[in-house]
């Protein structure tokens, strides 16, 4: 294996030199971002070691209960960074994109895994972590702009579609103009990603992969396989998200339920 | 099977807020009646009407269509009977054909669309003959209106709901509109609208405002 040398203490603190410049121009530019900056630095480097030690923890056992309870908390944070992107909070909206994510995600990462990578046992959390965190991350982008998007509609003309409703609309008959809208905004990131791959940046884990000193090609198809199920979370994600958002903001009596819709604060 | 068409009895009508509005609605309406709901502006009209249409909070019991409620009909079933149009148009860039055809694809939908009548309509309503292949929303404020209005008039298979439908028409417009709902009403539609212009023989119902029990003065009521 030809795997790029394991890095020293000295060499991360020679990259660290390097937000110091940062830094220093932030304070020659009056930016005023050095406070953001260094603990945003920090913050990164203390979560990213956590989650080191947490792995190194995780990797090492082979029990299927412990690969699913961190599987669970990150279907659980990144659930909640979904509805937290979106400019606008719908009451009971928690429920519903915690089981998208966790039934969208977590069973591709499991097929993935499993079929597709074939990992023994199939639950190997050295295989699954990775891919769900891929997943999670990358869906969770579409979804929360598509959430966002049906919810800004369902704001702002929500005359529209009561006026589509009073002619005896069904409830994707009345919603369908803005949940058509809604899919469509969460899938352009990773029709945009896709689109550009290769050519403008190398996708993050295909770059690893090739430091970690396999062959291009090898990375290469691992790649391609992530993006492959990325589109497939995303768009299953946005449809069901948006449906679940749908049923809340439309009740069963056919009743545009706005008291359930607040727009977030800026902070 | 002696029930009124429309029958409304001890209906509260509350702001989304949860303020009372008003108390004990009740109103009766007969297949080809007319009826304007008179009262003053911040009353709870539009809120009214809403509310018979489902669109508000659940009528219940207090309302009833045939002799049987809004749970019984089903909401979509209850508005294709009961059609509330809306004070302002929400038309898009659709064909003004298209707009006015496309509640009957609904699964909802009775009868299938009668372009002829639909055509005819639109001339009777004093718009232009080439108005159905243009983009409803490129039309005048008041073009859009009879457009909007008259697409719940063709949806409407009982009792029109309508909030100031001539409220951007000019008197000769209005007029128009007058004579084609009385041509609907002769053919059975009960009409129950909101307007500043009383059109002629419409009878009327005075809406009292909600006034707390055991207080005199309304406005000192409103305020708790």
């Amino acid at each position: 294996m030809n795997a790029a040398p394991p890095l020293s203490s000295l060499d991360l603190a020679l990259a660290a030199t390097l937000v110091l410049v940062a830094g220093a121009l932030s304070l020659a530019l009056r930016l005023g971002l050095v406070r953001s900056l260094a603990v945003a630095a920090l913050r990164m480097a203390t979560q990213l070691a956590l989650i080191g030690f947490v792995l190194e923890w995780i990797f090492a056992r082979t029990e299927l209960v412990f690969t699913a309870l961190a599987g669970l908390f990150m279907v659980g944070v990144a659930s909640r960074a979904a509805l937290k992107r979106a400019g606008w909070t719908l009451e009971g909206a928690a429920p519903g994109a915690f089981g998208t994510l966790a039934l969208t995600a977590g069973s591709t990462a499991v097929l993935a895994s499993a079929v597709i990578v074939g990992a023994e046992p199939w639950h190997r959390a050295q295989v699954l972590i990775p891919i769900l965190g891929m997943l999670l991350g990358n869906g969770l982008t579409g979804m929360s702009l598509s959430l966002d998007s049906l919810l800004e509609s369902f704001h702002e003309e929500k005359d529209r579609v009561e006026a589509e409703l009073a002619l005896g609309a069904g409830r994707w008959e009345a919603a369908r103009a803005p949940l058509r809208r809604a899919i469509r905004r969460g899938l352009t990131p990773i029709i945009n990603a896709m689109t550009v791959a290769g050519l403008v940046s190398l996708p993050g884990m295909m770059t690893g992969q090739i430091l970690a000193g396999a062959p291009p090609l090898e990375a290469v198809r691992y790649q391609v396989l992530i993006f492959f199920l990325i589109a497939g979370v995303t768009a299953v994600g946005c449809v069901l998200l948006g449906a679940y958002a749908v049923t809340r903001l439309i009740d069963a009596d056919l009743r545009i339920r706005s008291d359930r819709l607040a727009a977030r604060r800026e902070p | 099977m002696d029930a009124p068409l429309l029958e409304v009895r001890g209906l509260d009508v509350a702001a989304p807020d949860g303020t009372p509005l008003l108390a004990g609605v009740s109103l009766t309406l007969e297949a080809g009646e007319e009826r304007l709901l008179v009262g003053p502006s911040g009353l709870g009209k539009s809120t009214l009407l809403r509310t018979l249409a489902g669109l508000h909070a659940p009528p219940g019991e207090a309302v009833r269509l045939r002799g049987r409620t809004l749970r019984a009909h089903g909401a979509a079933r209850w508005r294709r009977q009961l059609t509330y149009a809306h004070q302002k148009p929400t038309l898009g860039p659709e064909t003004v054909l298209a707009a006015l055809a496309r509640p009957f694809a609904y699964a909802a939908a009775g009868a299938p669309f009668d372009g002829a009548a639909a055509k005819a309509a639109l001339e009777a309503l004093g718009l232009p003959g080439d108005v159905g292949g243009r983009a409803a929303s490129s039309l005048s404020v008041g073009e859009q209106q009879r457009v909007h209005v008259l697409r719940a008039l063709l949806v409407a298979e009982a009792v029109a709901l309508l909030d100031e439908p001539d409220a951007s028409l000019d008197a000769a417009t209005a007029e128009r509109l007058d004579a084609y709902l009385a041509r609907r009403r002769d053919a059975g539609l009960a009409v129950l609208r909101i307007s500043h212009r009383p059109p002629a023989g419409a009878g009327t119902f005075d809406l009292e405002p909600f006034r707390a029990p055991g207080r005199a003065n309304p406005a000192e009521g409103a305020a708790t």
